[in-house]
């Protein structure tokens, strides 16, 4: 009898969750409705307020203050310069900095990664340090939604503590990386620092993010790398000596050529590619002609962006090999 | 009693536990998919997803799409997949000796021109003609190959892939713009021990399709459509989530999945001597790293959205469930090693014996153990109570269960907008239990013979509906 | 069209971004900075409103649904009416392969998101200057 009455109530419970949800859906349905009409009504205001020429906030009650607010925080996302400074403008004043500083001491693990992720969008300078400290919090998605926002505030200042993060596993490596790649060059003299680290993770990583964030002359720290006891970290190094496009280590990148692991040789390979110039023209149709799938396949690239003349012609003889011959193939597209 | 009837009444007893034990089982998965999806629902909104986009740091993926005899859909299916919203990837379209115009209409609308393309050795496949890259765009590779079937286009594709992750999809399977960064970002999380993830698949019949887009999310007229909707979002939104939080996921949907491409070449690929690549797959990734002893992620990501169209009539669908049940058969047999072994870990004790036990004997003890047991009853060798309590625990439960996946979907995904959708859907969860998974035991009894037969020619089979929404043997007849 | 005739017409700029808010945006900045501004929500319409309104130049968000912005320059390209109509593209996207892409399919300029509307602005004026 009772697995009847178990059963009869599941059963109850069951439908009764879904009708809820049912009902729950149809109202978020209607909210939704409204709020996309109450956005398109303010919009213009929105506009008027970003562009700068007519400062004047509307005043706003109840529920049109937070769709204004998500529509800022929707056009903070895409733009920069001066439009967006106008939008920290605008949240500095109303007060939603402070509103999010405090939630982002809440109790609630919902509300504090709510409040390290709204922080970013709301363009405030003053929430970098309140950030910085939720990076040590105990929780996994406030640590990476503060990390996010550091990024998105362009905090110069915090590059250390969001290296030290990801270094000490408390961000996902990705998270940490963007972050230092949407706050610019000025993480690069931590970078360097980094490539010295024992872990060759970050050591890989700290070269790459160098690659991308670096200007001609941060290359110089980079080619000993190149014979860094990690393949991952020799083939990040190439690959960011050839982002940064220095010909000063061309002579390295062809010795690399030679390394013993496919992917370094693939990644030097590609970076000599994007340096250019034809004194690694005979290396590389070496290794186009000879070597494995992957080096190969970049060399014959690499090669197509050099000097197309020459992998056409080389394309004709009979040691090609396919990877010559697809890249003439693909130059005749 | 005599000898014969212990022995019925024995095996009616045994069925009644394998149903008990199945609900457990089931309702623990459903606990475990409500839990973890409730944890999800917010989080959702704080991804990050603008920022996988934008980084550069976000892998590469090759998206593989096997086509026979699909000149119908194939441009616009490609056309969606070069738009989908992902910063890195490439599209390379397997034609496996279509007889159609398939590379005729591929030719014509994407300006593609024969390329001499290297591509690796790594996995033996059939002769691959020509390979086209297309002028406009190039992301998009197509490859000519003479036909041996989806699992040998597929490696192919791995073999020509040039990025480090391939995801492995049907021709007409339609992905929703942002699947491949939420499919992705489980990879940027933690990288390195991610090998492979499998996403939701979905039933779009019965959706308005625009341009290889689903705009508007309906439910299906037909009604075995509609039973398999709920069939489909039991098994990914309850059990594979379920699974996936035990870290024992045994099938990733051969309809949407991705895989490291290097660890895809070691292994040797998709088995082409089997109907169950997908789960085979699964299984041998399992297989090959434990025995490695390495650390290894196998993740189900519930929120990306893979639709397919799912067969319509009986015939169709009989004919690909019973293929199912051989693709298992085939999967267990290769890997029967693993079945209850605690060297594989929570792989070997839980997940192979749930495919042994619930799925590839369902037919037995879930079919002809409620008919035996109705026999007994007609014949007044069991009681009325007894009876009543095994339809309880195979029928009725069966409906709760379905009730309780279909209000996971409506809070945590509520795809489908429409009262009368959701209605018409509780309405089916009875229609399901009662009546369509008789059918569908049926034919994975069926099954049985073809295994038998050892039936290992293809034929000519409808293309539609690959998608496997198994695990499901449902916890009922 | 500075010496045709028609001094006085405002120049018609073509804006293309499936995404309402910032479409408006853009709509806006350029609106008040004198140009007349015709809207398309996905590549296929601004492909068609390019070719029924012939503007003066056309801004295109590279992520559309239907078509992209690299298939609508090209296709721009590849047909007599409009192939000398200036196109900019707005990119989210950070590679230099990208933006190759976008100038190999015969974009003139290109605009990286998160962008500045002034800068924007300016960037259409020194186009519209140039010719």
């Amino acid at each position: 009898m009772t697995l009847f009455v178990v059963i009869a109530v599941l059963a109850v419970l069951g439908a009764v969750a879904v009708l809820a949800a049912l009902e729950h859906r149809t109202w978020l349905t209607r909210r939704e409705a409204r709020r996309r009409e109450t956005a398109n009504r303010l919009r213009p205001s929105a506009l008027a307020l970003i562009d700068g020429e007519d400062p004047q906030v509307p005043t706003l009650s109840g529920p049109d203050t937070l769709v204004f607010a998500d529509l800022l925080v929707h056009y903070s996302r895409g733009l920069r310069g001066e439009a967006d400074d106008r939008i920290s403008g605008y949240f500095e004043s109303t007060g939603a900095v402070d509103r999010e500083l405090r939630h982002l001491h809440g109790v609630r693990e919902r509300s504090r990664v709510e409040a390290a992720f709204g922080l970013g969008d709301l363009g405030s300078s003053r929430a970098v340090p309140e950030l910085v400290r939720a990076l040590d919090d105990r929780s996994a998605d406030v640590r990476a939604a503060a990390t996010r926002s550091l990024g998105r505030l362009g905090a110069t200042t915090a590059v250390q503590q969001v290296i030290a993060a990801s270094v000490a596993l408390r961000v996902p490596r990705a998270v940490a990386g963007a972050a230092l790649l949407e706050i610019g060059p000025q993480a690069v003299p931590s970078l360097l620092e980094l490539l010295g680290h024992e872990d060759p993770h970050f050591r890989a990583d700290a070269a790459e993010l160098i690659g991308l964030l670096g200007a001609a002359n941060d290359a110089d720290a980079l080619p000993s790398r190149l014979r860094d006891g990690s393949p991952e970290v020799r083939a990040a190094t190439a690959a960011a000596l050839g982002r940064l496009g220095s010909g000063t280590a061309r002579d390295e990148l062809v010795a690399t050529l030679q390394d013993r692991v496919p992917y370094v040789r693939a990644s030097a390979a590609r970076a000599l590619g994007q340096i250019g110039g034809r004194t690694a023209t005979a290396a590389l149709l070496e290794v186009a002609r000879h070597d494995e799938f992957d080096p190969a396949s970049e060399a014959a690239r690499a090669l197509a962006r050099i000097d197309p003349a020459l992998v056409l012609r080389a394309a004709e003889e009979p040691d090609s090999g396919p990877h010559l011959l697809e890249a003439a193939d693909r130059l005749r597209l | 009693m005599s000898g014969a009837e212990t022995v019925f009444v024995v095996f009616s007893v045994l069925s009644f536990a394998y149903f008990v034990v199945l609900d457990l089982l089931y309702l623990t998965l459903t606990a475990l998919a409500w839990v973890d999806l409730r944890k999800k629902l917010w989080r959702r909104n704080y991804l990050g997803l603008d920022e996988v986009f934008a980084s550069p740091l976000t892998p590469g993926i090759s998206v593989l799409v096997p086509a026979y005899n699909e000149e119908a859909g194939i441009v616009e299916s490609v056309r969606s997949l070069l738009a989908l919203r992902y910063p890195r990837h490439e599209v390379v379209v397997i034609n496996d000796g279509s007889k159609d115009g398939t590379i005729d209409a591929l030719v014509e609308a994407f300006d593609l021109v024969p390329v001499r393309q290297a591509i690796r050795e790594g996995i033996a496949t059939a002769r691959i003609r020509t390979a086209y890259v297309s002028r406009p765009h190039p992301d998009l590779l197509v490859l000519d190959k003479e036909n041996a079937g989806r699992s040998d286009a597929l490696n192919a594709g791995v073999n020509a892939a040039r990025y480090p992750y391939v995801c492995m999809i049907d021709a007409d399977s339609l992905l929703e713009q942002d699947a491949l960064l939420k499919i992705a970002k489980p990879l940027l999380d933690q990288p390195g021990s991610l090998v492979a993830a499998g996403g939701t698949v979905r039933v779009a019949n019965g959706c308005r399709i625009e341009n290889g887009q689903v705009l508007d999310v309906r439910l299906a007229r037909n009604r075995l459509a509609v039973v398999q909707t709920l069939e489909y979002i039991r098994s990914f939104l309850v059990a594979r989530v379920g699974w996936g939080r035990l870290n024992a996921l045994g099938l990733i949907s051969g309809a949407f999945g991705i895989y490291d491409r290097a660890l895809l070449q070691t292994v040797g690929g998709l088995w082409v001597d089997t109907v169950g690549e997908d789960l085979e797959l699964t299984l041998r990734l399992h297989r090959y790293l434990r025995e490695r002893g390495e650390p290894y992620r196998i993740a189900f990501v519930d929120d990306p959205a893979c639709w397919t169209e799912v067969p319509e009539d009986f015939a169709t669908l009989g004919r690909q469930r019973r293929r199912w049940q051989r693709g298992l058969w085939e999967s267990l047999r290769r890997h029967r090693t693993m079945i209850g072994n605690p060297r594989y870990g929570i792989v070997g004790v839980l997940v192979l014996v749930y495919f042994a036990v619930f799925e590839f004997l369902s037919p037995i003890f879930a079919l002809l153990g409620l008919l035996l047991t109705a026999a007994l009853w007609a014949a007044g060798v069991v009681s009325t109570g007894y009876f009543l309590s095994m339809l309880a625990v195979s029928v009725v439960l069966g409906v709760v269960l379905s009730t309780a996946a279909l209000a996971i979907e409506e809070l945590s995904f509520g795809r489908y907008k429409r009262r009368r959708d959701v209605l018409r859907l509780m309405a089916y969860t009875v229609v399901e239990s009662i009546g369509y998974h008789q059918v569908h035991l049926t034919w994975r009894l069926l099954g049985y013979v073809d295994i038998v037969r050892g039936k290992t020619e293809w034929g000519e089979q409808k293309r539609r509906g690959l998608a496997r929404p198994t695990p499901t043997a449902a916890p009922r007849p | 069209m500075s010496g045709d005739g028609s001094p006085t017409r405002q120049p018609v700029i073509l804006a293309a971004d499936d995404d309402e808010d910032i479409l408006e945006m853009v709509a806006f900045r350029l609106e008040r900075s004198g140009y007349t501004v015709v809207r398309a929500h996905d590549g296929a319409q601004a492909l068609q409103a390019a070719r029924e309104t012939l503007p003066d130049l056309i801004v295109l968000d590279v992520m559309m649904p239907k078509l992209d912005g690299y298939e609508v320059t090209r296709a721009l390209r590849a047909d007599e009416a409009t192939s000398r109509i200036p196109v900019i593209l707005l990119t989210a996207r950070v590679q230099d392969a990208d933006v190759q892409k976008g100038f190999d399919a015969g974009a003139d300029d290109y605009v990286r998101k998160p962008f500045s509307p002034q800068e924007l602005r300016s960037r259409v004026q020194a186009i519209l200057g140039r010719r």
